[in-house]
C-alpha cells in the first residue's frame, strides 16, 4: 500500500555546486501544516534561507513545489509554486504558473525541487523517472524560451516538459520570470533573475508514474460534484469565450483600468486593445492548462505585418501592462509586445510597469539624455515599447538601467523619478486601481512578495457579491464590506482572503473558479483532500493552515528588517485623487485599512507579528527572529 | 462500428479525458495509460490517439503471437504479451494501443464514456465509423 495519496512523497534537492542530488521523504506533519506548494516552500527557505544574503548569491536557494491537487482530476489542477528570496524586492519572493510542467513533475516521481548553489557552467537539469541528470546548457545559453524548448524536446522527445529562463533571466534581469510550456510564465519577484544566478537554464520533466488517489470508490463521483460547480459558475462562459480579456472593457468602465503609469485609470481607447477586438480579430481558439474546465487561455495570432507570431494570450494584466498603462492603442504591437516578453522571459506586469515610469519621467522631462540616447518615449510609441523590451532583456544601454525594476531605476536616474514609481516593496503595481477598489490597495500594500493583486485576490467587493458576503461574513457586514470604494472591513476582507489565497497555492490548484467568486471553497477543498489524499482536515485547521504560511512569508520579511514602513502605497495612491470616472476624488486609505487588517492579523501597530500569534499558529521557531521591543520599526543591521 | 470522436474546434487541450481514462481503467490519475490522449497544437488543431476499431485492424496482424483480437469492436487480448513486444504500439496508425509495463499487458478504449461524462465542452462523442461532427 502506498505511503502516500495525492502526493509522490518526496522532493529532490539539487545542489548544483557539487552536483550532489538527495531525495528527502515527505512526513504526514509537514504535510498537516503546510499542505504543499507555497507552504512547502515558506517554511522550508525560511528555515534554510540566512537573513541578509545576496538574492543573486550561492546562498539563495530556489524551490519549485507542486501540491496534493496538482496533476489530478480536481478541476484546475495546474499549478506549481516557485519561490526563493526575491532580487527584486530583497523580501519574500514567489511566482505561480499553470500548464503542463507541474503535473508532469509529479508524474516523474517528485513533488517539488530544491535548487541550491550555483553552477560554475550553464546547465539545465533534466528529471525522467526519479532520474536526475544535470546537463551542459552551454549551447542553449542565450536562446529565447521558446528555442530552448524546442531545442531540449528535439533531444529527449516531444513529450518533455520544459520550464526555463530566456536571456533576461540570464542577464539577472530583475523583471524576469521563469517561462513553462512556452506561454505560462511564474512571473513575479524576480525568479528568472534567481534561475539565472544559479546558471540554470531550465529544468525538463517527464514521467510516466501515476498518482495513487486514497478513496478509489468514491473519487470520480466527488470530482464530478467539483466539475459540475465550476461548470454552473456564472464567469465560467465568459473566461471560456474571452479569457480574462474581457476584464479590459470591465475595468475601464468602472474606472479601475492603469493607464499612462496610473495618472488616470480610464483609457479612452480601452476598445481598441479589449477582449471583443481580440476575440475578434486574432483569436485562434481558447487553450486550457491541464485538468482546467475553464480555459482562460487564448491561442491567438498575428498574421502578417512586423508583429507576425503565432502563441496564447495575452491576458488582461499585459493588456494593461503593454497597452493602456504605455499609452498603447495599436492591439498588433501588443499582442506582440506580450509574446516577445515570453520569449525573453519578462514578467509583463514589471516591464510594462518599468516601460510606463519611464514615459512619464520622460513626459515630465527628468530623464537625462545621458541615459536615454535618442530614445522616443512618447506615450503610445509602440515601436519604442518593442525595443525597450529586448533592450532590457538584453541589458542594452537604457534597458540595463531598467532591467532593475523601477524603483531600482529610479535609485540611478535620481532627479525626483522616484516620484513615479507605482510599486509597493520595489515590486510593480498590477492593473489594479486601488482608488476604484480599496481592498485591492490594501492587498497590494501589505503582500509580502510586493506588489501583488493575487496573494489576497479580494474581488467580492469589485463585483459586489452580496450572496457570497452574507454568507461568508456575515449580514451584518453587507453592504460596506461589498462596496469597493468603501474602505470600510476592508481589513478583514484581505485578512480572509489572504488565508485563503495561500492556502490554494498550496493545493496546487488555481484561483478562478476557489477565489472568484468562491464556487469551490473550505468545504469543498477539505472533502477534495479527504477523498485524494486520505487526509482529514477541519475547516478551521484549513483556515489556520493558510493563516499559517501568511505569518511565516511575514516573519520572512520581518527578519530582513521590513515592518509596517514597507506596508505603503505611492504617494499617487495616498494623495492623488482619481481624476475621472465613476471613481473620480477617490484615494486610498491606507492607514484606516492597516489598522483594522493588523487588528485582524494579531500584528503590533508596526505590523509585527505579536508573539502569542505565533505560538498560537505552532511558529516557535520563529520567535527568535522578532525585533526587539526597542527595534520595532527600525531596520536589523543586515547580517 | 463505433468508435471516439473529438470535436477539434470544441477541444481545448485540458487533458481532463486523459485523467479520467487512466483512473477509471488503472485506478491511478496517470495519463500516460489513457486510453485516450490527446496533443493540441499551436494552430488550434487537436490530435487524438484512441482506438478507431479499423476494419481490418493492424495490431492484429502485426502481433507475433496472434494475442489480439477484435470481435463486435470489442478488443481482447488472448495471450500474455511477449516481454518489451509492443509492435502493436508502434504499427497502430492511431497510436490508440497503451503499454502497461506493470502487467506486461496492453489495452485500448472500451468506449466506457467516463471521458464523455467529464470533458467540460461536450467535445468527446461515440460516432460510427464514417460520421463527423455537425
Amino acid at each position: 500500500m502506498p505511503e502516500f495519496y495525492g502526493y509522490c512523497g518526496k522532493i529532490v534537492r539539487i545542489d548544483l555546486e557539487t552536483r550532489k542530488i538527495k531525495e528527502i521523504q515527505l512526513s504526514k506533519s509537514l504535510i498537516k501544516k503546510y499542505i504543499g506548494g507555497s507552504g512547502f516552500c515558506s517554511v522550508t527557505l525560511y528555515n534554510e534561507l540566512k537573513p541578509g544574503i545576496d538574492p543573486l548569491g550561492k546562498e539563495n536557494k530556489l524551490f519549485f513545489s507542486t501540491g496534493p491537487f496538482t496533476g489530478t482530476l480536481w478541476p484546475q489542477s495546474s499549478r506549481y509554486s516557485v519561490a526563493a528570496k526575491s532580487p527584486l524586492t530583497d523580501g519574500w519572493g514567489e511566482a505561480h504558473s499553470g500548464g503542463f510542467w507541474g503535473p508532469e513533475l509529479k508524474f516523474a516521481g517528485y513533488d517539488g525541487i530544491i535548487i541550491e548553489g550555483v553552477s560554475s557552467n550553464p546547465v539545465y537539469v533534466f528529471i525522467e523517472d526519479n532520474k536526475i541528470n544535470v546537463h551542459d546548457a552551454g549551447d542553449i545559453w542565450g536562446q529565447t524560451t521558446h528555442e530552448t524548448e524546442d531545442r531540449l524536446k528535439k533531444e529527449w522527445g516531444q513529450h518533455i516538459k520544459v520550464a526555463s529562463i530566456g536571456p533576461a533571466g540570464e542577464n539577472k534581469v530583475l523583471v524576469s520570470c521563469i517561462i513553462n510550456d512556452k506561454h505560462r510564465a511564474a512571473a513575479r519577484s524576480g525568479l528568472g533573475a534567481v534561475m539565472g544566478s544559479k546558471n540554470l537554464k531550465a529544468v525538463a520533466v517527464r514521467g510516466t508514474q501515476g498518482i495513487n488517489i486514497f478513496n478509489k470508490d468514491e473519487y470520480l463521483d466527488v470530482m464530478s460534484k467539483m466539475h459540475e460547480k465550476i461548470g454552473n459558475d456564472p464567469f465560467t462562459e465568459t473566461k471560456r469565450k474571452y479569457g480574462t480579456t474581457y476584464l479590459v472593457e470591465f475595468m475601464n468602465e468602472i474606472g479601475r483600468f492603469p493607464s499612462y503609469n496610473f495618472q488616470t485609470s480610464i483609457f479612452e481607447y480601452a476598445d481598441m486593445i479589449g477582449g471583443e477586438k481580440i476575440c475578434k480579430n486574432y483569436l485562434i481558439k481558447p487553450s486550457a492548462c491541464f485538468g482546467c474546465t475553464q480555459s482562460c487561455g487564448r491561442l491567438t495570432t498575428v498574421k502578417e505585418g512586423p508583429y507576425r507570431y503565432i502563441g496564447v494570450s495575452p491576458e488582461y494584466e499585459s493588456l494593461s501592462a503593454l497597452g493602456s498603462r504605455c499609452g498603447n492603442t495599436d492591439v498588433e504591437a501588443l499582442l506582440y509586445a506580450h509574446y516577445l516578453c515570453n520569449l525573453y522571459g519578462l514578467d509583463t506586469i514589471g516591464t510594462g510597469g518599468v516601460i510606463s515610469w519611464a514615459m512619464e519621467c520622460y513626459e515630465k522631462k527628468l530623464l537625462d539624455k545621458k541615459f536615454i540616447g535618442d530614445l522616443n518615449l512618447e506615450w503610445g510609441d509602440a515601436d519604442t515599447t518593442i525595443s525597450l523590451i529586448r533592450m532590457i532583456a538584453l541589458r542594452e544601454g537604457f534597458g540595463d538601467i531598467l532591467a532593475n525594476g523601477s524603483y531600482k531605476a529610479a535609485e540611478i536616474v535620481g532627479n525626483d523619478t522616484m516620484k513615479y514609481v507605482m510599486h509597493a516593496k520595489k515590486q510593480e503595481i498590477a492593473a489594479q486601481d486601488g482608488r476604484a477598489h480599496k481592498s485591492m490597495g490594501l492587498a497590494t500594500a501589505v503582500s509580502p512578495r510586493g506588489a501583488d493583486h493575487l496573494y489576497a485576490f479580494p474581488v467580492l467587493d469589485e463585483g459586489g457579491f452580496d450572496k457570497e458576503i452574507r454568507k461568508i461574513y456575515g449580514e451584518e457586514y453587507w453592504p460596506e464590506m461589498g462596496e469597493r470604494r468603501n474602505p470600510k472591513y476592508k481589513g478583514y476582507l484581505v485578512y480572509s482572503n489572504e488565508n485563503f489565497a495561500v492556502l490554494v497555492d498550496s493545493l496546487g490548484t488555481c484561483k478562478y473558479g476557489t477565489v472568484i467568486p468562491p464556487t469551490l471553497y473550505y468545504k469543498e477543498i477539505q472533502q477534495g483532500l479527504e477523498v485524494t489524499t486520505g487526509m482529514k482536515f477541519t475547516i478551521e485547521e484549513l483556515k489556520q493552515i493558510g493563516e499559517r504560511i501568511v505569518n511565516l512569508n511575514r516573519m520572512f520579511n520581518v527578519r530582513e528588517g521590513f515592518s509596517r514602513a514597507d506596508d505603503i502605497l505611492p504617494s499617487r495612491f495616498l494623495t492623488e485623487p482619481s481624476p475621472e470616472g465613476p471613481s473620480k476624488g477617490e484615494i486610498v486609505e491606507l492607514d484606516y485599512m492597516l489598522e483594522e487588517y493588523y487588528q485582524h492579523r494579531g500584528w503590533d501597530a508596526d505590523g509585527i507579528p505579536r508573539k502569542e500569534k505565533l505560538i498560537q499558529l505552532d511558529l516557535e521557531f520563529v520567535l527568535d527572529d522578532l525585533p526587539l521591543p526597542k527595534d520595532s520599526g527600525r531596520r536589523r543591521d543586515k547580517a | 462500428m463505433k468508435h471516439i470522436s473529438l470535436d477539434q474546434s470544441k477541444c481545448f487541450g485540458c487533458k481532463i479525458c486523459e485523467i479520467v481514462c487512466s483512473f477509471t481503467k488503472e485506478k491511478e490519475i496517470n495519463p500516460k495509460l489513457a486510453r485516450i490522449r490527446i496533443e493540441p497544437k499551436i494552430d488550434g488543431k487537436v490530435i487524438i490517439h484512441v482506438c478507431h476499431k479499423c476494419d481490418t485492424p493492424v495490431c492484429v496482424q502485426t502481433c507475433p503471437i496472434h494475442a489480439i483480437k477484435i470481435e463486435n469492436g470489442q478488443f481482447t487480448l488472448t495471450k500474455q504479451c511477449i516481454e518489451n513486444c509492443s509492435l502493436c504500439v508502434e504499427a497502430c496508425p492511431h497510436r490508440a494501443i497503451v503499454y502497461i509495463p506493470e502487467r506486461n499487458s496492453i489495452d485500448v478504449c472500451d468506449l466506457c464514456g467516463e471521458c464523455i461524462r467529464f470533458c467540460p465542452v461536450s467535445a468527446i462523442h461515440i460516432v460510427e465509423r464514417g460520421g463527423t461532427h455537425a
